[in-house]
This record gives C-alpha cells, sequence and structure tokens, in this order.
C-alpha cells in the first residue's frame, strides 16, 4: 500500500487514542521526540535495514525510549515495529505534529536569520504573527549566513522572502532576462 | 574619443537599477523529503495543481505529477545535485509551458524552450502554450483533403499523407526511418520557396547529441532550416525532460496550425520516449503493467497524437476552438493543421510488442520499412504489402491518383508472382510480362537520400512504370532513363509539367508522355 496513506492512517490512530486518554499534549511531545530521533542518521538507518530482525528493533527502540515517553506511545511504537512499519515512523510523526497542530489551532512557524535576532525583536515577531494568525504559534529559529541580511519568516506552507540573497538573485534574474524585441 | 565621465556611467547604471522591482510576496512552500534519481518527494505545497511548474532552492526547477495524501511527486528538470531533504520549495503558479514564437525557426531548443545552438537568445515575440492541451474538439476538424508531399515516390504514390494526417514510420534499426522524415522536411523548401511554408518541427528524444548535430547539418546544407524548429532531449538529459520534448514540439505546431497555417511534426522517436515515461512512472511508484509500462501509457500517446489535425476553414468557428492559450487568442484563424509523423524503433521487425501495437491503433497508418529489404538494395525500404494509409487517399491530387492507383495492386501480384517463378523456368508470356513490369516499377520507386521529387516528376515517371512503357528498358539502367526523361520533360515540355503539377491529366499531357517515353527508350532498345 502507498506509504503516504499508511503514514497518515496510523498517525490519525494514535491522535485518537491520545484524545481518548486525554493525553494529547504528553503524547505530542512524545511524537515530537520520536521525529527528532528519526533525524539522528543512524536510528535512520537501523529502522529502514532490512538485515535487523524487527524483535531486535523493538528491543532497541523501547531502549531509547522508555522511561522518556508515555505508555501509550511505547506501545504504539511496538505496535509499529510488530506490524513491521518502522520505516515509515518518520512520516507518521510528522503527519501525527500536523493533525494535533491543525487540531489545536497552533501554527508551525521558522524564522531564518542572518544573526541572531534579541529576545525583544523576536518577542515582538510572535506577538505580530499571533495577532495576525489568530492562533497560537510554535516558533523555530535557525541561523543561516547565507542569506546575508535580512530575515525569511515561513509559516506553515507560505514564506515571507525579506532576505538579502534572494533580492540579489531577483536583481540577477531581471538583469539577464532576454530583452523582448 | 570625447570624454565619458564615470560620474555619468554610474548614474546610467543607478537608474538601470532603480528600474528593478523587488516585491516581496507571500510565496506557497513545501519542503523536500526524499530527492534522488531525478525525482524529488515533497512535503507541503498543499494548493499545489497538477503538472504545475515548481523551483527549488538552488533555482532547479521541476514539474508536479503525482498527488498523494500527505505528500508531492515531482519531476526533477535540472540535476538533482545541490538539491538536499529539507530545501525549500516554491510554487511557480503555472503550468508547465514553453515560450512559441516565429523566432524559433531555425533554432536548436530544449524541452523548456531555450535555445542550445549559441546563436543568442530567442527574438520577437513570444506567446506562452501549455505543453499538455486538449486536442481540438470534433466540430473544429475537418477531413484531410490537402496533400502533404514527402517528395518519395513509393510514398506519394501509394501511402499518400495528407495534412493533418498521423502517419507512423515504423522498423527496426538502421533501414531509414529518420531518413523518410528528413527527406520530407527538406521536401517542404519547395513550398518556402513558393511563399505558402510548411512549418516543420523535429523533436529529437534520446538521441545521441552527434546524430543531432548531424541532422542540423543536414537541414542546413539543404536550406530547410529557414523552416524548420528542432526540439532536442539528448540521451543525456533528465528523463523528465525526454518524455515532455514531444509535447514540447506539439506546442510549437499548435501554434501554427492554430493562426491557420501548416505544420508538420516528427517524433524521432516515439519508443525512447516511452521508455523514459516508465522510468519516471517506476520511480514515482506508480503500477507497472505489460513490459513494466504504466497503465497509461496508452493515453500518453494517444492525446500527444490527437493534437495534430486539420482545422475547419472557417475563422468564426476556429476561434471558439477548446482550450485555446490566451496568449494567442488574438491570431487564431481556421484551415491550419498539424501533421505528425511519429517513429518506431522495432527490435527484430517485432510489431507486436506493446508501444508498437498502441501506436499503430492510434495512428491513421503506418510506413513500414524492413532490414531485408534494405539490405537488398531497395530504398527506401517500404514493405508496400503491411503499409498502408487509412485517410490520405483523398488526400492525394487527381492525377496522381488516377496514374498510382494500380501500382500498389500491381506490386502485390509482382511480388506473388515472383516468389512462384523461382521455383519453375517455363513461364508464359503473361507472367513474364508482369514480372517485367514489377522488376522496372520496384526500380522506379527506388530513390536516393536527400533527392526528393516534385509531384509532377512523380507523376510523369510512375506513369511510364504502370503503363508498361519501360518495357524496351533493361531493369538495370532504369534509373538512367529516369533522369534522361525527367530532364528532357522539364527542358522541352515546360508547361506539359506545369498542367501535372496542378493535377490535372490531360489528353495532351497523356500524349507527350507517351511520346517522349518511347522517343527516349528508344535508345536502349538492344
Amino acid at each position: 500500500m502507498s506509504i503516504s496513506k499508511i503514514s497518515v492512517r496510523y498517525a490519525k490512530a494514535l491522535f485518537q487514542a491520545a484524545q481518548e486518554a486525554g493525553k494529547s499534549d504528553e503524547i505530542y511531545h512524545d511524537v515530537k521526540l520520536m521525529f527528532e530521533t528519526c533525524l539522528i542518521p543512524e536510528f535512520y538507518f537501523m529502522l529502514n535495514t532490512p538485515v535487523a530482525k524487527p524483535s531486535m528493533k523493538n528491543e532497541i527502540i523501547q531502549s531509547i525510549f522508555t522511561g522518556k515517553v508515555d505508555q501509550i506511545s511505547l506501545n504504539f511504537l511496538e505496535l509499529v515495529t510488530k506490524n513491521k512499519r518502522e520505516s515509515v515512523l518518520k512520516n507518521i510523526a510528522r503527519n501525527y505534529l500536523k493533525l494535533h497542530q491543525k487540531f489545536h489551532n497552533i501554527k508551525d512557524v521558522r524564522l531564518v536569520t542572518s544573526v541572531v535576532f534579541d529576545e525583544k525583536t523576536i518577542q515582538g515577531i510572535i506577538t505580530a504573527v499571533e495577532k495576525g494568525l489568530n492562533s497560537k504559534i510554535e516558533l523555530s529559529k535557525t541561523i543561516d549566513t547565507g542569506i546575508i541580511g535580512g530575515f525569511i519568516l515561513k509559516i506553515e506552507n507560505t514564506q515571507y522572502d525579506e532576505s538579502i540573497s534572494s533580492k540579489l538573485l531577483e536583481i540577477k534574474r531581471q538583469l539577464l532576462e532576454p530583452a523582448q524585441s | 574619443m570625447a570624454g565619458i565621465k564615470p560620474g555619468e556611467v554610474s548614474e546610467i547604471i543607478k537608474q538601470k537599477l532603480q528600474g528593478i522591482e523587488s516585491q516581496v510576496q507571500l510565496e506557497e512552500i513545501g519542503t523536500v523529503i526524499e530527492v534522488g534519481d531525478g525525482i524529488a518527494r515533497i512535503y507541503g505545497l498543499n494548493n499545489v495543481q497538477a503538472n504545475e511548474m515548481i523551483e527549488f532552492q538552488n533555482g532547479v526547477k521541476g514539474i508536479v505529477l503525482n498527488l498523494e495524501e500527505d505528500n508531492v511527486g515531482a519531476v526533477l528538470l535540472g540535476l538533482s545535485e545541490g538539491i538536499k531533504e529539507g530545501d525549500t520549495v516554491k510554487r511557480l503558479n503555472r503550468i508547465a509551458s514553453i515560450q512559441v514564437g516565429e523566432g524559433l525557426l531555425g533554432r536548436v531548443i530544449n524541452t523548456l524552450g531555450e535555445p542550445i545552438d549559441g546563436k543568442g537568445p530567442i527574438p520577437g515575440e513570444r506567446y506562452e502554450m501549455p505543453l499538455e492541451r486538449k486536442a481540438p474538439g470534433v466540430i473544429y476538424r475537418q477531413p484531410v483533403n490537402e496533400p502533404l508531399q514527402t517528395g518519395i515516390k513509393a510514398i506519394d504514390a501509394m501511402i499518400p499523407i495528407g495534412r493533418g494526417q498521423r502517419e507512423l514510420i515504423i522498423g527496426d534499426r538502421q533501414t531509414g526511418k529518420t531518413a523518410i522524415a528528413i527527406d520530407t522536411i527538406i521536401n517542404q523548401k519547395e513550398f518556402y520557396d513558393k511563399g505558402k511554408p510548411v512549418f516543420c518541427i523535429y523533436v529529437a528524444i534520446g538521441q545521441k547529441g552527434s546524430t543531432v548535430a548531424n541532422i542540423l547539418r543536414t537541414l542546413d546544407e539543404h536550406g530547410a532550416l529557414a523552416y524548420t524548429v528542432i526540439v532536442t532531449a539528448t540521451a543525456a538529459d533528465p528523463a523528465a525532460l525526454q518524455f515532455y520534448a514531444p509535447f514540447a514540439g506539439a506546442s510549437i505546431g499548435e501554434y501554427f496550425r492554430d493562426s491557420g497555417r501548416p505544420a508538420l511534426i516528427i517524433y524521432d522517436d516515439l519508443s525512447k520516449q516511452a521508455v523514459s515515461y516508465r522510468e519516471v512512472s517506476l520511480l514515482l511508484r506508480r503500477p507497472p503493467g505489460r513490459e513494466a509500462f504504466p497503465g497509461d501509457v496508452f493515453y500518453l500517446h494517444s492525446r500527444l497524437l490527437e493534437r495534430a489535425a486539420k482545422i475547419i476553414n472557417s475563422d468564426t468557428i476556429a476561434r471558439q476552438m477548446n482550450d485555446i492559450p490566451e496568449s494567442i487568442r488574438h491570431l487564431v484563424q481556421g484551415g491550419g493543421s498539424l501533421t505528425a509523423l511519429p517513429i518506431i524503433e522495432t527490435q527484430d521487425g517485432d510489431v507486436s510488442a506493446y508501444i508498437p501495437t498502441n501506436v499503430i491503433s492510434i495512428t491513421d497508418g503506418q510506413i513500414f520499412l524492413e532490414s531485408n529489404l534494405f539490405n537488398s538494395g531497395v530504398r527506401p525500404a517500404i514493405n508496400v504489402g503491411i503499409s498502408v494509409s487509412r485517410v490520405g487517399g483523398n488526400a492525394q491530387i487527381k492525377a496522381m491518383k488516377k496514374v498510382a492507383g494500380t501500382l500498389k495492386l500491381d506490386q502485390a501480384q509482382f511480388r506473388e508472382l515472383e516468389a512462384f517463378s523461382k521455383f519453375g523456368s517455363d513461364l508464359d508470356a503473361a507472367t513474364m510480362s508482369v514480372l517485367e513490369k514489377g522488376r522496372r516499377n520496384v526500380e522506379i520507386l527506388k530513390q536516393g537520400q536527400y533527392a526528393p521529387f516534385r509531384v509532377n516528376q512523380q507523376i510523369a515517371i510512375i506513369y511510364c512504370g504502370t503503363k508498361g512503357l519501360l518495357r524496351d528498358v533493361p531493369v538495370n539502367k532504369i534509373k538512367e532513363f529516369e533522369r534522361e526523361f525527367i530532364d528532357f520533360l522539364e527542358a522541352k515540355h515546360a508547361s506539359i509539367m506545369q498542367t501535372l503539377a496542378e493535377g490535372q491529366l490531360t489528353d495532351e499531357v497523356i500524349k507527350v508522355l507517351e511520346n517522349s517515353a518511347k522517343e527516349i527508350s528508344a535508345g536502349y532498345k538492344k
């Protein structure tokens, strides 16, 4: 079956389980932890390798997460490995986070800057965005000297690009555009 | 030299730079979650449409092909190096399209419409045409009624092609498929010189760069480049560019067709295009079917070839045609046509493979080339028995129809008798005469490369063949006779040739043809 459908299904199931148990916030943090763990190359490789037995994978996963996450999450991880769907864990986690954010009206906001902004400016941005979107936001900050100056504000699937690098690129593009005669 | 103040120069540059608009706007984005083998999976881009163009952080463009529940599959139109997981992808808010205009004539471009012949940017006004466009509906078409002269005797006489027709050229490797296509393009020079050009588009898919360069040079040498556009996606280009190349060519053809002019497009070849489509489809995890081609490979070719059409003569009806791009709406005129000559390469003469059967069933006939004929010196190596043209007969000019009407049957009869005659040596006179005539007709239908015959020349020589006027000429002298005969007619009876070119076979013409043939063939009598 399509990986896309699988991951959406598992995410929905876990989300409903969390809702019923009234542990929506705890599981949200657990899944966040799972997603971040999946970004570790060794872990991701272990999930995808066909050489390791599912039982062995389960042992590794359990020993990593026991004590750090809720029992529901642990059971969920066991189910995923039992069904041999551990390779889509990352997609499941991503879909779960989206689902939770949508349900609780949280917007995922990413701010890319070339220098570290001070707390006051960032607070200002947060209040402005929260007011504009009329929802809670979760801000993640990245420093990228490649953008030279200015900032890029990404809100969910839209971005507001106010960086120097993209402006320079735009100037280059307009200068190189073949003249229409 | 008058002094130039540096200040003035800086002022001009400053002004130029001030003219550049830098508008910041909200852009829709997604994130790359997987990339490789020329495709990318993207998370986000929730509102993207199928076939929409997207742009990656490093400037490489892509086309969205798969819309799935939580991600989007796209093909890259450039190298996947430099794109990594987590990169931002922007929507470009336009579906895949190409900039088309008169400036493309004489140029070599890639699938995206960018010139790659080093002659600088494409000049003149250009119009945006989408790569994928619905074919004209039934009421905007009319039956094929005008011939498309290929300049090849065997084709124009027995397998005539009409403007707006789709005629498949099929055969093994090294049987002269491309040669027929190139000869057809070269033959359109006659119409270009008359001021009624048939615009040609040659689409090279998955070919060697050197082959394309050779074709370019050949066309240039024969003065055919002035009315030809070459669209190329060589073997080194990404698979996406290769399978979109015919669509780009069709869009250019549609520009000429919809502005009321005749155009000819050659897809060389669609088997390679199907292979690149298979590659992309498999990478996008679409389920494979027969020969691992995806289920919609038939639709891929049928929708492409449906775009070849003869448009109705009425301007008012043509202007209401479906799916006309906004950019060319003011240019639309009736009476245009797009003739398609797709090429398919078979493996070891196997026409029952998946792609050949598909394309045979889609097109209005096929020209079948055989390596046996090619090797025995019959060139073009057309197997007349199984080559057909389903609609072209209506488009043939009257004189040709009259003269060549029996040629195909004659040749079929000849081949049958020839096979039998190999068993015994005692043959009656009637059989002998059929055999003799058949052998001479085979000689007449042979033709060199890059040597197209005008339609009146074709009629004149085929008349001699079908009426048995070559009885006295030895088989190995037929070519010599042909040259002499045509030269004689051109020199002495120019007005007769003119009448023939207009499609009339009057008694006077017949008399001249018979007398001239007798006179010249007398010289060959033993």
